[in-house]
């Protein structure tokens, strides 16, 4: 029954599919002698009115999980794009937190041009990924454990060595600016698919609410060196090489951005 | 522990009177207004893996009111191993917030480690109550209470059933001491869909193993009813519930509403409906039902489930540099 309701492609089509031959070998006219009809339906139609709600119901979870998205692609490609994952990658877990979870890694398998090289690619797939995985980072910060029910810290007290990135803090590089996007899109805005541009973003939460955060590219590579796993003195030290400009004016500037992250949830005292 | 023991705990779980599903458009309302609201119920699966704001204001809900857990990925027909991380989750969740019970659907949902996210029927044969019966067992002695199972919206039956539903949820509350939520809203889809008599399926429960109930709103799509949680409660709904109401003495009673939810006062005044009904019949209840196509509508929603992260406060800062 599960296979035949998963399936894309109708319930005759499912039925005879090769998932559901695998399962159980029946056909299409089998059903009427395993679901009992009621008065007014057979039992396939009985069948179909699961089939039916099995897309429908996890569509509009889509749908809403991936709000900014839908927008981008319209309304009717974005329920083919949809259809089409849930059928490659259904649920296999009791959360449906995680329903949305794979859909960027999707849409990146599938895309029209993907035996084309690089260079000839189309670029809207390019923006269509980078958005859905901007989405899909902002859905799981919102709910993941955060650092609101600590105490609070005298963050003038903590020392550079006492600090760690927040667990929540997500980092992100994008090939088109997709927060610009995403924010004007949830101002009630329909704005233009914009051309490509570097975009760099931390995502982290303040009293419970998303914070999404542009970066240079500088900062970028810094957060990261503190993601895995080094210190802010050893960061400092490798901003003050790149930079070629020594150890001082390194430290000025992480010193200025200390002061503009920290009330921004980007750290946590250890 | 026995069936015995397990009954004995479900005849002490309190009647907690008229209550609200829990849902995330309400938050702001509920945490400013604290209104007089006897009970919520929380979908577990929205929370128990929440460390964001719906956790948070859940936290602060248990302070005030009391609470119930309904869950929609238990399974509990399926014949997938049971998932015990899940089910410690729900036992962590329910210590943290003192939930008064914990329910889900006498269903599955998924096999083959896939889950449809959605109530899918049993084959009602004494092969499968075994099965079931046994995985009960499992759940109580793991969560330390009896389970409560509901009724779910049924769309079609398999040939090969040899037991009715009411019959069904009856021997398994008998053998596992397990509890019944009863889905009024249910009882009258799945019996309308199966061409049966809803009064006589509520007349064949144990009236005393009857913990909750439920109310909601269906959509008559002409050969069968959908069970849409989008709207008020029909007329032949109360007429069901007055019934249920009288043979339980008056458990607790909690509304859904899931798609197309109404502002909070709506809501509310919609489930203070129940005590017109509680004694009494609804008027009009031979009336024809308004039949609408099935396009666009679905069973048991599910959109609500998952928190939205935008909402119309700006909970969302953006910042450059
Ligand atoms: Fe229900």
């Amino acid at each position: 029954m599960q296979t035949v309701l998963t399936d894309s492609a109708g319930l005759g089509a499912a039925m005879r599919g090769a998932a559901a031959q695998a399962v159980l070998p029946l056909q299409p006219a089998d059903i009427e002698q395993l679901i009992a009809p009621s008065s007014r339906m057979s039992g396939g139609q009985r069948l179909a009115v699961y089939q039916r709600g099995y897309f429908a119901r996890l569509l509009e979870c889509m749908a809403g999980q991936f709000r900014v998205l839908k927008q981008a692609l319209g309304e009717e490609l974005f329920e083919d794009f949809a259809r089409e994952y849930l059928a490659v990658y259904p649920s296999e877990t009791y959360t449906l937190g995680e329903l949305g979870a794979r859909f960027a890694q999707f849409l990146a398998e599938t895309r029209p041009d993907l035996d084309a090289p690089p260079e000839e690619r189309e670029a809207w797939p390019d923006f269509m990924i980078d958005l859905a995985r901007l989405e899909r980072a902002a859905f799981v910060v919102f709910d993941a454990p955060g650092s609101e029910q600590q105490p609070a810290v005298d963050w003038s007290a903590v020392a550079d060595a006492a600090l760690r990135l927040a667990p929540g803090c997500e980092l992100l590089r994008f090939r088109y600016p997709v927060n610009g996007y995403y924010q004007a899109v949830y101002r009630g805005e329909n704005p233009p698919l914009p051309p490509a541009q570097l975009n760099f973003l931390a995502i982290t939460r303040v009293n419970f609410q998303l914070v999404m955060f542009e970066l240079q590219p500088l900062q970028f590579q810094f957060l990261q060196q503190l993601q895995q796993g080094r210190t802010v003195q050893e960061a400092v030290a490798m901003l003050a090489t790149q930079l070629e400009m020594g150890q001082v004016p390194a430290e000025v500037l992480w010193r200025i951005w200390r002061a503009k992250w920290l009330p921004r949830g980007f750290f946590v005292a250890s | 522990m026995d069936a015995t023991y397990y009954q004995q705990q479900v005849q002490k779980l309190p009647k907690l009177g008229l209550g609200l599903g829990l849902r995330h458009a309400h938050f702001n309302y509920i945490l400013e207004q604290w209104p007089a609201v006897d009970w919520f119920e929380i979908i577990s699966e929205n929370f128990i893996d929440s460390g964001g704001r719906p956790r948070y204001v859940l936290d602060q809900l248990a302070e005030r009111y009391p609470l119930v857990m309904h869950g929609v990925s238990l399974s509990v027909g399926s014949t997938d191993a049971l998932n015990f991380d899940y089910l410690s989750r729900l036992k962590q969740l329910a210590r943290a917030i003192r939930s008064a019970w914990v329910s889900d659907h006498l269903c599955w949902t998924g096999a083959m480690g896939l889950n449809t996210h959605d109530l899918l029927p049993v084959p009602l044969t004494e092969e499968t109550l075994a099965h079931i019966v046994g995985r009960v067992r499992v759940i109580q002695e793991f969560l330390e209470r009896p389970l409560i199972l509901e009724n779910p919206s049924t769309y079609l039956s398999f040939a090969h059933s040899t037991i009715s539903e009411p019959e069904f949820l009856a021997r398994l509350a008998e053998e596992t001491g397990c509890g019944l939520l009863l889905d009024v809203n249910n009882v009258y889809v799945t019996c309308f869909n199966n061409d049966l008599d809803p009064l006589a399926y509520i007349d064949a429960l144990p009236a005393d193993r009857i913990v909750q109930m439920h109310l909601a709103g269906h959509q008559h799509c002409g050969t069968h009813i959908i069970d849409t949680h989008d709207r008020e409660v029909l007329s032949p709904v109360w007429a069901l519930f007055q019934r249920a109401w009288q043979r339980t003495g008056g458990v607790a009673t909690l509304l859904e509403w899931d798609s197309q939810i109404p502002p909070f006062p709506e809501y509310h005044a919609e489930l203070l409906k129940a005590r017109q009904f509680m004694n009494e019949l609804p008027p009009a209840l031979t009336a024809r039902p308004v039949v609408e196509a099935e396009t666009g509508v679905v069973s048991n929603p599910l959109s609500f489930l998952t928190p939205g992260i935008m909402t119309e406060e700006p909970i969302i800062a953006s910042s450059r540099g």
